[in-house]
């Protein structure tokens, strides 16, 4: 048990250098870092009441160096929507759903605003008249980045809830798949040995596989002919004569050679595919909730922050709780970039592999 | 392998033909030798008329040709630049010969307002300390992980200078902020007494401690300040960057070894990697020998970023 805990902890360290490579090495991440720290360093200070020179300083230098990381991740913005994928020679708009799109699209606007902003901050573009602007107490500049931002976070709710139902859909399959074949070899000793409940439920199971098969023939061969799927037809319909088979060796009572055709399968292969399946269905469905969160997260701190401006709302406590709230929404936002980094889906297995 | 387009089919953004999107030199290469004889090699003989080496049988389709190829360039560029974008240690390079030499010789070419000058010279310089701050932690995970092990000993000993270059900036921007205060470190290391014990154990063992002259020498051994020569040592930032200089040394070292013994794409990506580490060199050397031309310095300073530009577009090109 020592040597095991070992391992854990010398794998969990690798995982950690690496997650400390990834962000010190790329922007995105060091930007959320980035505003991590000076929000809790803004944070310490007004929860103390003290002002420190050097807290200050940190913080206002990060902030500074946030407004070059959102302008440089623009680029990265544009390259994901102009240019299409080196591998696979597809364009994002190609591949994603069209929440995906407008999410992207709305962030992309809103870097340019932000860009913008950082332009007139220092002094490299002339739009007084523009930065004078205001929508009640709530500057023009500020107001429209915040409100693509909250769009964006809003179409990638809607794309995040789609991903759930549908992965939570194929999650559940992978569940039932994984757990059907971890129970396979008691399921075959058992028939081996005669046991009449378990030859029974498994003819019920047969049963409904057959007129589940029989209705997706149907629908297949109810599409035009340049439209059915041959594939699937051949896959429904070998896996129809197998289910009829195995139905006749039941009435049949011939117990034997129905333990032999279901030990034929190679179940280690398949119990390792649907466990590789599940954990990458498992992943997605994480991804997507972790999207969920920060995108209402997102919504949620830049709505509060508008409605306290615009009530006048400048007092201490709503600062800090802007200030609280600001961070959480940064640890979501980083914590899904992180899990994006750590746990990628795995490939799955298609050929019968032996396993140790 | 990646077809090139037939122009007379041709469709922007389509996915449904095999195409490469991004015209690289290395997508150049596999182009059919017909097609690679733009402007200035012969046309094939039997076509009605040719562009490129392809032949063609309307205008339009040269032009559109020009602007897939015009689409395909900026692709390029978009794709080089947001590579480079969500690179930090890129970034860092490149803002530390912003901050240090191109943007001063920018402002007094340019003339820039004093406001725009000192923000910028705030901004980058931030950037460049809180980037080097956190590349403590990749030399960390270097060291760490092992990965020190796969290297050779040119590149590990440019590592290792570059993580001193790398704590030394750190300790600087902490420094800048007031978190610490380097000289009083200094000062308190300085003082350390490393045999202060010698005296103690003397006194305390009784045969000798009655020996006046032992106690002597002892109490001579105790007062001992062994970290002394810190108190006259050059600042952090003199060792930063000569750690800095002695890690683009042994960098420079790899780049050349790796000319003379690869071919083909590692060969110019070395030629590539050797170019900026000289001209880093260059202007190191500028700056030591006391060279104060705001403008030549700023002119190095940008060839040092276009070096680093070319080696990481080639890269991120291949």
């Amino acid at each position: 048990m020592g040597s095991i805990d070992n391992i854990t902890i010398s794998k969990g360290f690798q995982v950690g250098l690496k997650a400390a490579d990834y962000v010190a090495d790329t922007s995105e991440p060091l930007e959320k870092l980035s505003k991590m720290i000076f929000r809790a360093a803004d944070f310490a200070m007004a929860w103390t009441g003290k002002v420190s020179e050097p807290l200050l300083e940190l913080s206002n230098r990060l902030k500074n160096t946030v407004v070059v990381f959102e302008g440089v991740n623009l680029f990265g913005r544009i390259k994901e929507l102009a240019c299409p994928n080196p591998k696979t020679g597809e364009y994002f708009f190609q591949t994603s759903s069209w929440a995906k799109c407008a999410d992207r699209v709305f962030l992309t606007v809103a870097g340019v605003f932000k860009m913008m902003n950082a332009g007139i901050k220092f002094g490299l573009i002339q739009l007084a008249q523009l930065a004078k602007m205001s929508f009640g107490r709530i500057p023009l500049l500020r107001l429209i980045p915040d409100t693509l931002v909250a769009i964006s976070s809003f179409f990638s709710i809607c794309d995040n809830v789609n991903v759930v139902k549908t992965t939570g859909e194929k999650l559940a399959t992978a569940n039932e798949k994984a757990e059907k074949w971890s129970r396979r070899p008691a399921l075959i000793e058992q028939v081996r040995s005669g046991n009449v409940e378990e030859i029974t439920k498994l003819k019920s199971y047969y049963q409904g596989r057959v007129v589940s098969f029989e209705n997706q023939l149907d629908k297949e061969m109810e599409k035009v002919k340049q439209e059915r799927n041959v594939d699937e037809i051949s896959k429904y319909g070998a896996a129809l004569r197998k289910c009829h088979a195995r139905i006749e060796m039941i009435n049949n009572q011939e117990h034997i050679k129905l333990a032999d055709d279901l030990a034929k399968q190679d179940v280690k292969f398949k119990q390792h595919k649907w466990s590789v399946v599940k954990g990458n269905e498992t992943i997605g469905v994480n991804k997507a909730w972790l999207g969920i969160v920060g995108g209402v997260s997102k919504i949620f701190v830049i709505a509060v922050a508008a409605g306290m401006t615009t009530l006048g709302l400048v007092t201490t406590p709503y600062a800090l709780s802007l200030l609280a709230i600001g961070i959480t929404v940064d640890s979501i936002g980083f914590t899904k970039t992180m899990y994006d980094f750590i746990r990628k889906p795995q490939v799955i297995p298609t050929r019968p592999i032996t396993l140790a | 392998m990646m077809s090139y387009p037939d122009s007379s089919s041709m469709k922007p953004f389509s996915s449904s033909e095999s195409f490469s999107p991004l015209l690289t030199s290395h997508s150049i290469s596999r182009i059919p030798k017909d097609d690679q004889t733009c402007c200035g090699g012969s046309p094939p003989e039997s076509s009605v008329g040719s562009w490129c080496g392809r032949s063609i049988t309307k205008v339009s389709e040269g032009a559109h040709s020009i602007v897939m190829r015009v689409i395909q360039a900026m692709q390029n560029a978009i794709h080089v630049l947001g590579s480079l974008t969500a690179n930090t240690n890129m970034l860092a390079g490149i803002f530390r010969r912003l901050n240090g030499q191109v943007l001063a010789a920018v402002e007094q070419l340019a003339k820039l307002p004093a406001g725009t000058y000192n923000q910028l010279k705030h901004i980058t310089g931030s950037m460049v300390g809180y980037v080097d701050t956190i590349q403590v932690a990749t030399d960390v995970s270097y060291f760490a992980s092992g990965r020190f092990k796969q290297d050779n000993n040119v590149n590990f000993t440019s590592r290792v200078f570059m993580a001193v270059a790398n704590m030394g900036g750190a300790l600087l921007w902490f420094q800048e902020m007031s978190f610490i205060s380097l000289s009083k470190a200094a000062s308190a290391i300085g003082d350390v007494r490393l045999f202060g014990i010698v005296p103690a154990i003397t006194s305390s063992i009784p045969g000798i401690r009655n020996i006046a002259s032992l106690q002597r020498v002892a109490s001579a051994i105790g007062e001992i300040r062994v970290f002394s020569f810190i108190h006259r040592l050059n600042p952090m930032e003199t060792i930063a960057l000569r750690a800095l200089t002695l890690a683009y040394v042994f960098m420079a070292v790899d780049a050349a070894q790796r000319l003379a013994s690869h071919n083909g794409i590692e060969k110019t990506q070395a030629a590539l990697d050797l170019s900026n580490y000289l001209s880093e060199l260059a202007l190191d050397a500028l700056l030591t020998i006391g060279v104060t031309n705001v403008v030549g310095l700023g002119v190095v300073g940008a060839v040092c970023i276009a070096t680093a530009l070319a080696k990481f577009a080639y890269k991120a090109s291949m």
